[in-house]
C-alpha cells in the first residue's frame, strides 16, 4: 500500500524547536523506503508516529486510502520492529512469533505451522522452545523480525533493524529477502 | 571451616530462631495446666485443640473473615496499588517526593494516632462495626507497601514492550493481560505477599474500626489470652500462622522459579 505523509510535525513537550516539522514523504507500494540520518534526528520519531506509538501536532499519514490517524496502533495493521529486539520473556521463541497470530483468534494449527515457516525463513528452525535469553542477540533480533512479518502487515516499519545482528547474519540472503518481501507490502 | 558449613550454621540458626517462639505455644496448645518451676506440663489434653477447631470457639469462623478481610483488601491494594506504583516507578511529575513521603506517613506516624484520626472519620461516614470499614481502615497501612514494590518493579520496567505488543495487534486490555502482567507478576506476588500479611497481622486498627463486632483471628487470639487460657490461645497462635506461611512459601516457589518442596530443601 502507498504511504503518504502530509506536513507532519510533532514538538516534544518542553524542547524549543519542533522534532519533526512539515515532513512529506511517500512510499510508494512494494517499495523499500530508508530514512537516514545522524542521531537525535527523529528517524525513529517518525516510525512511531506511523506505528501510533505517538501523535502528531499537525498534518496527515495516510496509508492507501485511508487516514491513520487516531487509529490505535493495533488498529493500523503497521508493525514496527524496534532497535532492541524486546521479545516478551514469559514466552518462548514460538509463543513470541505466534502472539500476534493468536490475538487474531487463528486455529493453533494454523499458527503452529506458520510459525515454524517463519522461523525456518529466519533462521531459526527448531528453536521454537527456546526462551528469549537462551538466544544469541543476533537471533533475538531475527526473532523479532520474524514475529512481525508472520502477520503480513500492510506496513513493516524496522529501526534500525541490523543493530544486535551478528555481520554474517546482516548478509544473510534469506533474512535479506525475508524482510525486503515483506516491507514490499 | 567451610563456606558451606558456615551457611549451613546460618541457615540452622535462623530456622531456631523463627521455630524456637513456637515451641512453648505448641506445649501450651497439647497442655492441661503447665505451672511453674516444671519444665513441662505435668499433663497433656486436647482440650485447647478441641475447643478451637469446634463452633462453639468461633475460631474458624474468625479465621475465615480474617482470610476473607486480608484476601480483600490485597485486591484492593493490588488494584490501587499497580496503577499507582506505575506512575511513581515510570514518570517524574510535580509533587512526586511529597507523595512518597505521605505514603511512608503511616509507617512512620504512631499507630494509635492513625487509629483515633480514623475511627473519628469512620464514624462519620457510618464504617465503625463494619467488615467493609475494616477492610478500608486496612488499605492504610497496606496500600504503602504496594505502591512502594510496585514503584520499584516499574522503575525497572520498559514501558516499550507493551508499544511492541500494540503494534503487534493487542488493545490496551490484552496487553496488560497478556505481556505487562506477566513481566510484573513476581514484583506483584511480593506485594500481595506483604499487603497480605500486613492486613492479616492487623489488631489496633480492627478492634478500633470493628467495634468489636468484626472479631478477626488476633482479636480472639487475644481475647482468649487476656482470660488466662494460654491452652487455647497456644492453639490460634499455631492455626493464626498456617496461612501466612503457605503464602510465603507459595510466592517464594513462584518468585524463584522452583518447585514448592524445592524452596523448603537447603
Amino acid at each position: 500500500m502507498r504511504l503518504e505523509l502530509q506536513g507532519l510535525r510533532l514538538a516534544y513537550p518542553g524542547a524549543g524547536l519542533a522534532t519533526i516539522s512539515d515532513l512529506d514523504l511517500v512510499a510508494e507500494k512494494g517499495s523499500l523506503t530508508a530514512l537516514l540520518g545522524p542521531s537525535g534526528s527523529g528517524k525513529t520519531t517518525v516510525m512511531k508516529l506511523i506505528a501510533g506509538h505517538l501523535s502528531p501536532d499537525a498534518g496527515d499519514i495516510r496509508l492507501g486510502d485511508r487516514s491513520l490517524l487516531g487509529l490505535p496502533p493495533e488498529k493500523r495493521r503497521v508493525a514496527m520492529v524496534f532497535q532492541d529486539p524486546l521479545l516478551f520473556p514469559h514466552l518462548t521463541l514460538a509463543g513470541n512469533v505466534g502472539f500476534g497470530l493468536r490475538l487474531r483468534g487463528l486455529p493453533p494449527a494454523r499458527i503452529a505451522a506458520d510459525v515454524e515457516a517463519m522461523l525456518a525463513r529466519v533462521q531459526l528452525a527448531g528453536l521454537g522452545d527456546r526462551r528469549p535469553h537462551q538466544l544469541s542477540g543476533g537471533q533475538q533480533q531475527r526473532a523479532a523480525l520474524a514475529r512481525a512479518l508472520v502477520l503480513r502487515p500492510d506496513l513493516l516499519l524496522l529501526d534500525e533493524p541490523s543493530v544486535g545482528v551478528d555481520p554474517l547474519s546482516r548478509r544473510s540472503p534469506a533474512l535479506t529477502r525475508a524482510s525486503a518481501t515483506r516491507c514490499a507490502a | 571451616m567451610r563456606a558451606e558449613t558456615w551457611r549451613l550454621l546460618a541457615g540452622v540458626l535462623v530456622a531456631l530462631a523463627l521455630v524456637l517462639p513456637l515451641v512453648p505455644l505448641a506445649i501450651w496448645s497439647g497442655a492441661h495446666g503447665w505451672r511453674y518451676p516444671d519444665l513441662l506440663p505435668q499433663q497433656w489434653s486436647g482440650k485447647a485443640w478441641t475447643l478451637a477447631l469446634s463452633d462453639r470457639g468461633g475460631v474458624v469462623e474468625s479465621l475465615g473473615l480474617t482470610l476473607t478481610i486480608a484476601i480483600a483488601t490485597t485486591a484492593l491494594a493490588a488494584l490501587v496499588g499497580v496503577p499507582a506504583g506505575r506512575a511513581l516507578g515510570l514518570y517524574d511529575f510535580r509533587g512526586k517526593r511529597l507523595i512518597l513521603l505521605l505514603l511512608l506517613a503511616p509507617a512512620i506516624l504512631p499507630g494509635i494516632a492513625l487509629v483515633l484520626g480514623l475511627h473519628d472519620l469512620f464514624l462519620r461516614l457510618g464504617l465503625v462495626g463494619t467488615t467493609g470499614g475494616v477492610i478500608l481502615a486496612h488499605l492504610v497501612p497496606v496500600l504503602p507497601y504496594m505502591t512502594l514494590v510496585m514503584a520499584a518493579v516499574f522503575a525497572g520496567f520498559d514501558t516499550r514492550i507493551e508499544a511492541q505488543a500494540r503494534s503487534l495487534g493487542a488493545g490496551p486490555l490484552r496487553t496488560f493481560a497478556t505481556v505487562t502482567l506477566p513481566v510484573i507478576l513476581p514484583g506483584l506476588l511480593t506485594g500481595a505477599l506483604f499487603a497480605f500479611l500486613v492486613s492479616w497481622s492487623q489488631y489496633l486498627l480492627t478492634l478500633a474500626i470493628g467495634g468489636g463486632r468484626v472479631q478477626t483471628l488476633p482479636l480472639v487470639l487475644y481475647s482468649y489470652a487476656a482470660a488466662g487460657r494460654n491452652d487455647v490461645a497456644g492453639a490460634i497462635a499455631l492455626i493464626y500462622i498456617l496461612p501466612g506461611l503457605a503464602i510465603l512459601l507459595f510466592t517464594a516457589s513462584r518468585v524463584t522459579g522452583r518447585g514448592f518442596g524445592a524452596v523448603l530443601r537447603p
